[in-house]
């Protein structure tokens, strides 16, 4: 059940530099051709390793060794766990690659970073249900914008105006940490 | 021109040559020089042997199990012989043995003749450490899969989508 949710990892995948949005790890080694068409080290992608956190280790677990840890729960939360993982692992395939990328995302970012990350989806989760539309377009909005342009109009009065403190904190951590796969359709 | 393969210098003359790196002007007169001794053509033809094989030779796919069984491997107890004598094993089941020894060994003469002092790489300070899941984080790991997919849902869908779910 859980290993097939890392079939789309690919390690030896070229990274961004990891910087202030999230990214994954930092950038393979890599050995270039020599200048002689004939000669030259052959490029090497090394396996690009990021320390993975639980939810991406859980992705990971065979049956067997996620039981193992789950046996050593209450028996209610044993149940409670095993009926999310039934929900989850039953989720389109594609839905189950994008959660193991976004995780993989977040797991790359600083741990204050992930932690303010996770924090505002969460906060974004629990938004009044007429709250939810505003904030999906304007996050979307916001995610393509390059960063000069996302802050200005973050600290546009009309922008001000038009979400609460709450929701303007939101808006400005989930968009300038983000990676854009994040964004519907990716 | 004096024979490369008697001065130190000579030496990395001909290395930079059989790696291309040889400016237009030495190289003509080296290629001379390579017509008449046959000392230095043979150096030239075991250099370029060495990058044949090295341009010959392509990296395996990595696995899409790779991390898991690394961290597999590195929470498993090892034993000191074992890590110490791990890293020649590939040799020693090679059947290229010959040859890998002796483009280990022209690389190395190659290296210290072309860089006289080699500094150590310096040792990681940390290495991955990798855990297995406590009990306690398999309810948050669970808890943050679950949120993300709601996120998503809540990124993709409209009020009047008519396939938007739940």
């Amino acid at each position: 059940m859980w290993p097939g949710w890392c079939a789309d990892q690919k390690p030896n995948k070229p990274a961004p530099p990891a910087k202030a949005r999230p990214s994954a790890a930092a950038p393979a080694n890599r050995n270039g051709r020599g200048p002689n068409p004939g000669g030259g080290v052959p490029k090497k992608n090394a396996p690009r390793i990021n320390t993975p956190g639980p939810a991406q280790r859980l992705l990971q677990m065979t049956p067997e060794e996620r039981e193992r840890a789950l046996e050593k729960l209450p028996p209610r939360q044993q149940e409670q766990i095993r009926r999310q993982l039934d929900r989850l692992d039953h989720l389109p395939q594609a839905d189950k690659d994008r959660i193991a990328r976004q995780i993989r995302g977040l797991d790359s970012l600083p741990p204050q970073q992930r932690r303010l990350v996770l924090q505002q989806l969460n906060a974004f989760r629990n938004l009044p249900d007429d709250r939810i539309q505003p904030m999906r377009r304007t996050l979307i909005q916001l995610m393509r914008m390059p960063e000069e342009q996302r802050n200005a109009r973050l600290d546009s009065d009309a922008f001000k105006k038009q979400f609460s403190p709450q929701e303007q904190e939101i808006l400005r951590d989930l968009s300038g940490n983000l990676p854009l796969d994040y964004l519907p359709g990716r | 021109m004096n024979c490369p393969l008697e001065t130190h210098e000579g030496s990395a003359l001909l290395l930079a040559y059989s790696s291309g790196r040889l400016e237009a002007e030495s190289t003509v007169r080296l290629q001379r020089h390579l017509e008449a001794c046959s000392g230095c053509r043979q150096f030239v033809e075991n250099q370029s042997a060495v990058w044949r094989a090295l341009d010959s030779w392509e990296a395996p796919p990595v696995s899409t199990d790779f991390d898991r069984r690394l961290y597999q491997r590195i929470e498993q107890q090892v034993s000191w012989w074992d890590m110490l004598i791990r890293p020649f094993r590939p040799v020693f089941q090679s059947r290229s043995l010959p040859i890998a020894a002796a483009a280990g060994v022209l690389i190395m003469a190659g290296v210290l003749l072309d860089r006289p002092a080699v500094t150590p790489p310096a040792s990681p300070q940390e290495s991955a450490q990798v855990e297995a899941l406590q009990p306690d984080q398999v309810q948050h790991a669970v808890d943050e899969v679950e949120m993300l997919n709601q996120f998503n849902h809540l990124m993709r869908s409209e009020p009047a989508d008519p396939t938007s779910k739940m």
